[in-house]
């Protein structure tokens, strides 16, 4: 049985925040959607029958005045064919790169409350993630 | 113990060669380099000390002018800074991307005898690695 991850880990988040805050920060995004997205009850979308797929979708409308706000944009997209390199059974269905202007620029969106509403639908969406660091190289 | 990748298996070879030939491909690169390179003996760069990220530089020049030559490019390349969501043990030294015009094009540099001199400096160069196969999507734009 293989681990999931959907949440930052608080040991990763410490290791990001001893790291420059100041200077462009390139985040990795990879994702596996849910067949049917896992909405908690009650909560609007909840029943809709959703895919993960568009449970992400709604994640992507709901968070963009926060994401666009802090200077952040997708700068590469790929939708996942085949592990060349790895186990064969590592599987995923797309992948983002998303430049922030800066770590605090990443920070301040996601510690905003529209953010944060917005990011119950990210977490009905994904079966399985991993999101890690880099800092663009010329 | 994490199993460590450095060559493609059979298996995904076969679902490599499965997957559309003629458009356009995208893919990406995690390189965990050695400390020391290890090149098997009697290589010319086997004992000069050389470090696994000088080692891959080597495959990088040795390699750029057939990779140009099908028509590779770098799209993105990316210097790892920490894991957020993920095994917190988990790490890489660098990532890229490269595009290809086709599968037939990557084939091609592969399968080049000057390529397959060049790849082993890769080989000495790495301790673990990840090769993924995209189809290009657009940029720009926000999540989902």
């Amino acid at each position: 049985m293989k681990e999931r991850y959907i949440e930052p880990g608080p040991d990763n988040m410490a290791a990001f925040m001893a790291l420059p805050d100041d200077t462009p920060i390139n985040m990795v995004n990879f994702l596996r959607y849910r067949d049917l997205a896992e909405y908690p009850d009650g909560h609007d979308h909840a029943g809709k029958g959703w895919s993960g797929r568009r449970a992400y979708e709604e994640y992507g409308r709901a968070i963009a005045v926060p994401f666009t706000k802090v200077g952040a944009k997708v700068i590469w997209r790929g939708a996942f064919q085949a592990t060349t390199i790895g186990a064969a059974d590592e599987v995923w269905d797309d992948l983002l790169v998303v430049e922030y202007p800066s770590a605090r620029a990443f920070l301040q969106m996601i510690s905003d409350p529209e953010y944060q509403a917005g990011g119950v639908n990210r977490t009905a969406a994904l079966a399985d993630s991993r999101l890690f660091r880099t800092h663009p190289a010329a | 113990m994490t199993k460590v990748y450095i060559d493609p298996s059979r298996a995904n070879f076969e679902a490599f060669k499965a997957l559309p030939r003629d458009e356009p491909i995208h893919m990406l690169n995690l390189l965990l380099y050695r400390d020391l390179a290890e090149y098997p003996k009697g290589h010319e760069h086997h004992g000069k000390g050389w470090t696994g990220r000088r080692a891959y530089e080597e495959y990088g020049v040795t390699s750029g002018p057939i990779f140009r030559r099908v028509g590779g490019t770098i799209v993105w390349r990316g210097t790892f800074q920490t894991m957020v969501t993920g095994p917190e043990e988990r790490a890489w030294h660098d990532g890229f991307v490269a595009q290809y015009p086709n599968s037939t094009a990557f084939f091609e540099m592969i399968k080049d005898p000057a390529y397959q001199l060049a790849v082993v400096n890769r080989t000495a160069a790495l301790i673990d690695s990840r090769l993924i196969r995209f189809k290009p999507g657009e940029a720009g734009g926000g999540f989902g």
